[in-house]
């Protein structure tokens, strides 16, 4: 080769190698000259889900067809932790993502998702939403930083089989945690699976430790001179009552099983495998059984939180939409318009309900999974029974639960730092189940003072 | 042994590269100088003497291939700088700064590497990682090294033999740390079923503070000691043959032969491995993520989790590339504490 066509050849690769780096960091437009504009939207249904994406596709056309200054590009990233922050940081995050509610604190804190106070009350019945759904995406500053999409209160999930297998009642679940823990001995003594188990890891251990100590009459954290503070390891907390409770079904009872260590995915894996009889959890896992992992949805059933003491309390959670904080104002009104189209029409308009309802049982959707309403009852209450004709599940598998809802109060979670208080209270909750030793009231100690600086912080 | 250490390359050993280099200094043809590139169709250019202005010794350089040289390099030479340098600069950057990653950072001096000092949990997680990594170095060292000079010394099926130890490696390390997950559950896990046959357990595996770093190691072992038997066969391939034949002539056994001559050989790619283990696991993390995401009771929290935390869990960027620095800082300094402590020993 003469050397001429070798230096040419290599200014080339040189040149085209700096045109390539170059343009990664370009950016477009996303408002056109006619006034069009482009949003995201994530969470569009997986190929392998054909029917779902079928009428997902259909949806978002219709709302194309009613809206055509609005373009809508659609992918199927769900959020999690890790790449919702690489997306904020390399300025890829799509414009509306749902995101679950135990996540909003942080973001709201760290400002990565946008206000969105003004564009909510451009939405139909944007004055009925009830406060308990509204309260986690507001913030400290009174703002607020998202739309719910879904709401659910804890419960107990249980396999009825198992029950009838030990000679217990399924129609007639336990309602306090002696009655767990009584019903948890029976399973694991009259069958081959764990009475009761309780998921430990991934911030999950925290989480469900808040949802027993609601259940027990108290709180986590609170309140005093306009600063928050923990509160769940003074004497004779809920979290510590919540820690003698599983102490004594791991060992006492010896109802728990010996794998302490278990995520959600973990906890309905095994669950839907029937090694497990009862467990803390959202309605969601009753979809995930039947469709996901394909169980009899006559063998699930799911009860009221479990309450001992005075007051009917239960922690509740959902997914919120968020919207990129990149977005431009005609982005943000556009988004919380799909918002609205998309994911809030069917829980306001009951002819929408109930089509919506037959359209998702032809894709194989599990129909009559209880929920909980974020609209105020007047609103809610027929769109529920549109909903409730539709059943393909058995709902009266279900009655514990949605019959006796209305009695509890739903509290949100602790309101500084949740995510970082629940991890620090995974350890209080592994050290409690995996040694025999361990002491409740030391464990939550050292959890607060983990997390103590933290908290303070976050306020300062 | 670890996943997290990097397979390296077979480089060849520093004894062989330190004989390399006096014979070059010993052999005038062999002068720096004279290392000049070659054109690929014809001979290396002579050394030509320094002579003329700089202007004379620029063109002379141009017809070279001084540019082409340039050029062929610039684009190697700007993926690295874009892909690798520059992310490193920008992480010191920013472990003096904090951002949310939508507005511009601000700089905070050294209040993220205080946080850090302070966080309680960043001594546990010092503590399980430097236990790790002497489990990994008493359990995970010794046996690839053993398994190669065992497979070395085979007289038949050695193919198969090196097939069988490398096929570990082929598999996804998620999907390994999830297998070995299964086998160790306590209920109904592999393990515990095969060893109730001869009336042992059952173990609680990862279920116990005492025992579930030491489960990581022995599945991290299993997992990563394939790629080492290979490194250490392809050294054991240049150890020449003549001393093997010379110590079978003096009727020395296999474990004389191991001592005196195998061993020995391996010394050099021995101390690489070595080196490398241990700045591989000092930052392990997928085994305690996936298996046990640092419990139970933060005893399998190790320095690269918390790292994880920071910056995926809390959002803290500036955190999280603060606890980075430190950590390349502690690995720099050993690495070269291990190399000048091991260098007469190497020669």
């Amino acid at each position: 080769m003469r050397p001429s066509l070798r230096i040419a050849l290599t200014g080339v690769t040189a040149g085209a190698l700096v045109c390539v780096l170059a343009s990664c960091s370009g950016s477009g437009s996303d408002a056109a000259a006619d006034g069009t504009v482009t949003i995201t939207v994530s969470g569009r249904p997986p190929a392998t889900n054909a029917a779902a994406l079928k009428t997902f596709d259909a949806r978002v056309a219709e709302f194309q067809k009613a809206n055509p200054k609005i373009k809508i590009k659609t992918n199927e990233y769900q959020y999690d932790q890790q790449s919702f922050q690489t997306k904020v940081g390399g300025g890829s995050l799509e414009t509306i993502v749902r995101v679950p509610l135990t996540e909003m604190s942080g973001l709201i804190k760290r400002k990565q998702i946008a206000d969105l106070t003004s564009d909510f009350k451009s939405l139909k019945h944007s004055e009925d939403f009830n406060d308990v759904a509204l309260g986690p995406a507001k913030g400290v500053d009174g703002k607020l930083y998202g739309i719910p999409t879904e709401e659910y209160a804890l419960g107990l999930v249980y396999n009825r089989d198992l029950f009838e297998k030990a000679g217990l009642d399924p129609d007639k679940p336990p309602t306090s945690w002696s009655e767990v823990r009584s019903a948890a001995k029976a399973i694991s003594e009259n069958t081959d699976a764990t009475g009761y188990a309780q998921m430990t890891k991934e911030n999950t251990g925290g989480w469900m430790l808040t949802a027993m100590a609601y259940s027990f009459g108290d709180s986590m954290q609170e309140q005093s001179g306009g600063k928050w503070a923990n509160t769940f390891d003074r004497p004779g907390s809920g979290a510590e009552k919540s820690l003698k409770a599983l102490k004594d079904m791991r060992w006492t009872d010896d109802s728990m099983g010996k794998n302490q260590l278990r995520n959600i995915t973990d906890m309905e894996k095994d669950f839907s495998a029937g090694k497990i009889g009862m467990t803390i959890a959202g309605p969601s896992m009753v979809g995930h059984y039947i469709q996901q992992y394909k169980g009899d949805p006559k063998t699930i059933g799911l009860g009221a939180m479990p309450v001992d003491g005075s007051s009917k309390q239960t922690l509740a959670g959902g997914t919120i939409a968020v919207i990129s904080p990149r977005a431009t104002a005609q982005q943000r009104e556009a988004a919380a318009k799909f918002i609205d189209f998309y994911y809030l029409s069917t829980k306001y308009d009951v002819a929408l309900a109930a089509k919506d309802a037959v359209v998702k049982k032809k894709d194989g959707a599990a129909i009559g999974v209880p929920s909980v309403p974020f609209y105020k009852p007047a609103i809610a209450d027929p769109v529920q029974a549109a909903v409730d004709k539709e059943a393909n599940v058995p709902i009266e598998n279900f009655a514990p639960y949605s019959k006796t809802l209305g009695d509890y109060e739903l509290r949100i979670e602790p309101p500084v730092e949740a995510q970082n208080v629940y991890k620090a209270l995974d350890s209080a909750v592994q050290a409690v189940l995996t040694r025999q030793d361990a002491d409740p009231a030391e464990q939550l100690k050292k959890a607060a003072a983990q997390v103590k600086s933290q908290v303070e912080r976050a306020q300062n | 042994m670890s996943r997290s250490q990097a397979p390296a390359a077979p480089a060849g050993n520093r004894t062989q590269k330190d004989r390399t280099k006096k014979q070059r200094s010993a052999d005038p043809s062999a002068d720096p100088s004279a290392a000049r590139p070659r054109t690929p169709d014809g001979p290396p250019r002579t050394a030509s003497p320094h002579r003329g202005g700089p202007a004379e010794r620029f063109v002379r350089w141009v017809r070279q291939g001084g540019v082409t040289t340039i050029l062929f390099g610039l684009p190697m030479v700007l993926c690295f700088a874009y892909f690798s340098w520059w992310p490193i600069v920008q992480s010191v950057q920013l472990s003096f700064q904090q951002t949310n990653l939508v507005d511009p950072a601000t700089w905070v001096g050294l209040d993220n590497f205080r946080h850090v000092l302070d966080d309680p949990l960043l001594w546990k997680a010092v503590q399980n990682t430097a236990l790790f990594a002497a489990l990994a170095l008493v359990i995970g060292f010794p046996v690839p090294l053993f398994l190669a000079v065992l497979i070395a010394e085979l007289r038949r099926g050695g193919t198969l033999f090196r097939i069988l130890a490398y096929l570990p490696v082929a598999i996804p390390p998620v999907v390994s740390v999830l297998l070995w997950k299964v086998f160790y559950d306590p209920d109904a896990g592999l393990f515990n079923q095969l060893l109730a046959h001869v009336g042992l357990g059952p173990y609680p595996w990862l279920q116990s503070t005492d025992t579930a770093m030491l489960s990581i190691v022995l599945e991290a072992t299993w997992a990563g000691f394939g790629s080492t038997v290979i490194i250490y066969l392809a050294a054991l391939g240049s150890v020449p043959t003549e001393l093997y034949e010379a110590a079978e002539i003096d009727a020395a056994g296999i474990w004389r032969r191991v001592w005196h001559i195998t061993l020995p050989s391996l010394r050099g790619v021995i101390l690489i491995m070595l080196l490398l283990q241990i700045i591989g696991t000092l930052q392990i993390f997928t085994e305690p993520f996936v298996m046990t995401d640092g419990g139970p009771e933060d005893s399998t929290l190790t320095v690269l989790m918390l790292i994880y935390n920071y910056a995926f869990q809390n959002g803290d960027f500036g955190a999280a590339t603060a606890l980075s620095v430190m950590l390349a800082l502690v690995l720099g300094v050993l690495s070269a504490i291990y190399l000048r402590a091991t260098r007469s020993w190497s020669n």
